[in-house]
């Protein structure tokens, strides 16, 4: 067996085991990704499947429990707001306005119960100032 | 001011562009008049775009908001500083950085050797100018990168202007995200865009070098530092915005396989796999085609990470906008790939590898197997960035992968670049190692044996943990081995002036080590705080203590202070061990009356075992608080990873005299040594086992301490 040939099946090897790990890793993850329109469009074909659905937190619907480890509130939709129970760590930034994914599954009630909530970043590259949050006009001495 | 920006704008897009032209030209004509013309347009360019940052550097500072861009990223309240890092934290400012990186590149990349400036002098050279590779090289590659700058000149001109004016000029700005007032942000987008900008030279070099034929050790020559420079930027950019995302984002991690992460992460794969292929045809003539492609790709990568950040296709924690910029990157990635793709193709023949592989323990193995795993990293990272756009486009519904997808294949792929990476010093190219270097390859593997059963001994179980303890012993070792071996070969007398000789000679070989080294120490962090991570909640009063990764953490003090822009709540807790203190933290939480929103600012205790996180949840009275403490361990051995990489470059730059490196080693081949000789290098390899061996002991002790 010449120099290539064995170099040739040593690679073989290394991406068949590496794919085969990207498919085991794959086939334990995936899940569908939605807004929270698309969800509520169509929620009977996503009942039971892991989700991740984004959106914005709907005004008047926040309420964190006081240990911030749970969380219910609802995302904003033109098809009725989607109700989310959250029973994980809250963010400190998820306010009503603020656009959040959630990750879960929904359960026989219609309720997405969360097992994660990520506030998106309002970061770099953002192209519209509307997105950005609502200012407050008071300074400290008013939250206080 | 405004109106001054918007002429030098246009002014830089149409130099830059006559530019191009003209250096394409002057080189088909021989015309030198056309090349001065294109080097005067080219600083026209580069002075044009300086005025347009100059221009909104001044209207950030003076807080002009009559620019909408300074409406939309900056306020009057936001410190100077941050007012600096706001200027590449929109869309068209960092549009404007990239620009400016390009064009001092460009004529960076047109300074001639002295033997050209020697050639331009001598009437006799005036014809042989034309003739020179280096120079034609040189000269396409420069119109090639104008070429892009025109292109990116045109963006802003035409798609995102820097100098746009405000519909209405705001009395105050809309200011810059809190997450993003950390001093990270100072760095590390410029060193990512400057990453980025320096990759544009290795691919206009290989363009250059399809359009002129050209393909000879000269290209290698010019394209490998440009290479290594963009490499060693672009990587630390990337361990700059993991460090800031560790630090500010409070989640307790650094890498969440994010689109934005991605993005620059996966040109670094393939610029890694470009510099190893670069390395094998400087030494042995092999693998020009896959370097030439992998200098088109990653530059081509570069600008998908551009439409990753701006399309708005795909789904990001980042809110990024729908930008119709993100499809003019993915459209000059598809124009690049094609037209480079049908240039290697046309060029083939002139591409073909000079020598064979003959052996498979031979170097040229080690790098095309580790070029192998590299790809396979970045086409599993692509793969499962665009999951969910491909998904949505051919199912009809967005499918996405989790971090599990790119975790599960990393795996394999880092284990086995970590193991390359470890046994690479006593290694040769196109044979296999001598038998003075396969004795102390043993001796090095069982050194590594013995460091595993060592851990394993000190309560180390995981067994990618083990298999890392392993190999950093043997990389260590062979690194050592190497030295060593080279040492001896030299013909000077004493062991510091061997040693300096063995640096100064083979300084390129060795900064790669030092460089691989970095790598190893990344691996290590990485395994670590990613196996052996943990976090608990817990409630805690002032002067109560709680056990934590070794430590005593005791509550001192709970305290709440302003200032005119944020309110902080914040605690302080002392680090005691074994009942003496070593250190303290302060966890905050800061509600920033501009956006309305509360940030965490957590606090870090770092040791070499691992990292202390600690983040305050909430004061549940004056006295009396809740904490998230998480456990990272090795994340030190992470950070310093740059340090060896830093360390290395300094080493492949450092300058030696022209005498000295004209020294060369008195055998160049181990295969006319003695026994007696073997017996020596053996003794002197295990030699520096014994020497090595307290520190694997204590990388072991670390490493349990963690577990």
């Amino acid at each position: 067996m010449t120099a290539p040939v064995k170099l040739a099946a040593g690679v073989a090897i290394v991406v068949s085991v590496t794919l085969y790990m990207a498919y085991v890793g794959a086939s334990s993850s995936w899940k569908y990704y939605v807004t929270a329109d698309e969800y509520t469009a169509d929620s009977a074909s996503f009942a039971g499947k892991n989700l991740r659905v984004s959106g914005k937190v709907a005004a008047d619907s926040l309420s964190v429990d006081s240990s911030r480890l749970a969380a219910k509130f609802a995302l904003a939709s033109s098809n009725g707001n989607l109700p989310i129970e959250c029973r994980c760590s809250v963010p400190d930034n998820l306010a009503e306005g603020r656009d959040v994914v959630v990750e879960g599954r929904a359960d026989e009630r219609g309720v997405l119960v969360g097992e994660k909530v990520l506030t998106k970043c309002a970061s770099k590259y953002q192209a519209d100032a509307a997105s950005q949050p609502p200012r407050m006009a008071s300074q400290r001495e008013e939250v206080r | 001011m405004r109106i001054l920006g918007e002429i030098a704008l246009l002014c830089a897009f149409m130099c830059a562009g006559f530019a191009c032209f003209a250096w394409l030209a002057a080189l088909r004509y021989s015309s030198r008049g056309l090349l001065r013309a294109g080097s005067a347009a080219a600083v026209l360019s580069l002075a044009g775009i300086s005025i347009v940052a100059g221009v909104l550097a001044a209207a950030l500072f003076t807080k002009d908001f009559s620019f909408a861009y300074v409406a939309q990223y900056s306020s009057k309240t936001l410190p100077w500083h941050y007012s600096l890092s706001a200027m590449w934290v929109g869309q068209s400012g960092s549009l404007l950085l990239w620009t400016c990186f390009c064009g001092v590149l460009v004529l960076l990349l047109g300074l001639r050797t002295s033997r050209e400036k020697r050639m331009m002098a001598a009437d006799a050279g005036r014809d042989e100018i034309w003739h020179s590779a280096s120079y034609r090289l040189r000269v396409t590659a420069m119109a090639l990168s104008m070429g892009f700058v025109c292109f990116l000149a045109a963006v802003m001109v035409f798609a995102a202007d820097p100098m746009e004016a405000s519909v209405s000029a705001p009395r105050d700005g809309s200011g810059l995200s809190p997450l993003l007032q950390h001093p990270a942000m100072l760095f590390h987008p410029p060193v990512i865009f400057l990453g980025y900008a320096l990759w544009t030279m290795p691919f206009a070099l290989s363009v250059a070098a399809l359009i002129t034929g050209e393909t000879g050790k000269t290209w290698v020559k010019i394209a490998r530092p440009w290479s290594l420079a963009a490499w060693s930027v672009l990587g630390l950019g990337i361990l700059w915005g993991a460090n800031w995302a560790y630090e500010e984002l409070g989640w307790g991690g650094y890498w969440a396989w994010d689109p934005v992460e991605n993005g620059s992460l996966i040109p670094w794969l393939t610029g890694t796999a470009l510099i190893h292929a670069l390395m094998a045809w400087q030494y042995r003539g092999t693998l020009k085609r896959t370097a030439i492609a992998l200098a088109i790709a990653t530059f081509a990568l570069c600008n998908f990470a551009t439409f990753l950040t701006r399309s708005g296709v795909f789904s990001s924690l980042h809110a990024f906008s729908a930008s119709p910029i993100g499809w003019l990157f993915l459209a000059l990635m598809t124009a690049l790939a094609a037209v480079g793709g049908s240039l290697l193709f046309i060029r083939r023949d002139r591409l073909r590898s000079d020598t064979r592989i003959r052996s498979v323990l031979s170097r040229e193995s080690l790098v095309i197997t580790s070029i192998v795993g590299l790809l396979l990293l970045t086409a599993v990272t692509i793969t499962g960035t665009v999951s969910a756009a491909i998904s949505s486009m051919v199912l009809g519904r967005a499918v996405e992968v989790g971090p599990s997808f790119f975790n599960h294949a990393l795996v394999p792929t880092g284990l086995l670049l970590v193991s390359l990476t470890a046994v690479t010093p006593l290694m040769r190219w196109s044979r296999a190692p001598s038998p003075v270097q396969s004795v102390c390859l043993v001796g090095s593997a069982t050194a590594g044996i013995v460091a595993a059963a060592v851990a394993l001994g000190c309560g180390v179980n995981h067994p990618i943990h083990i298999f890392l303890v392993a190999i950093a012993t043997l990389a260590a070792t062979t690194f050592g081995a190497s030295i060593v071996l080279d040492a001896t070969r030299s013909g000077q007398k004493g062991l510091f002036a061997r040693l300096l000789s063995v640096v100064q000679v083979q300084r390129t070989q060795y900064a790669g080590f030092v460089m691989h080294m970095g790598f190893i120490c990344l691996a290590i962090g990485i395994a670590g705080s990613s196996l052996g991570t943990r976090q608990r909640d817990v409630t805690i009063g002032v002067g109560d203590s709680v056990r934590w990764a070794g430590y005593d953490l005791r509550l001192d003090d709970v305290r709440q202070r302003g200032d005119a822009t944020k309110a902080i709540d914040e605690v302080e807790l002392s680090v005691l061990q074994r009942g003496r203190t070593v250190g303290s933290l302060v966890p905050a939480q800061h509600f920033h009356a501009m956006s309305n929103e509360w940030t965490s600012e957590v606090s870090i205790y770092s040791g070499w075992s691992g990292d202390v996180y600690v983040i305050l949840r909430k004061s549940e009275s004056r006295t009396k608080v809740r904490l998230t403490l998480i456990e990272n361990p090795m994340m030190r051995w992470m950070w310093g990873s740059a340090w060896f990489v830093a360390a290395g470059v300094a080493l492949r730059v450092m300058p030696v005299s022209r005498q000295r490196s004209r020294t060369r080693l008195r055998h160049s081949s181990s295969q006319h040594i003695t026994m007696k000789e073997v017996g020596q290098r053996a003794a002197a390899a295990i030699w520096m086992l014994f020497v090595l061996s307290p520190g694997v002991v204590y990388l072991a002790q670390v490493a349990g301490t963690a577990t």
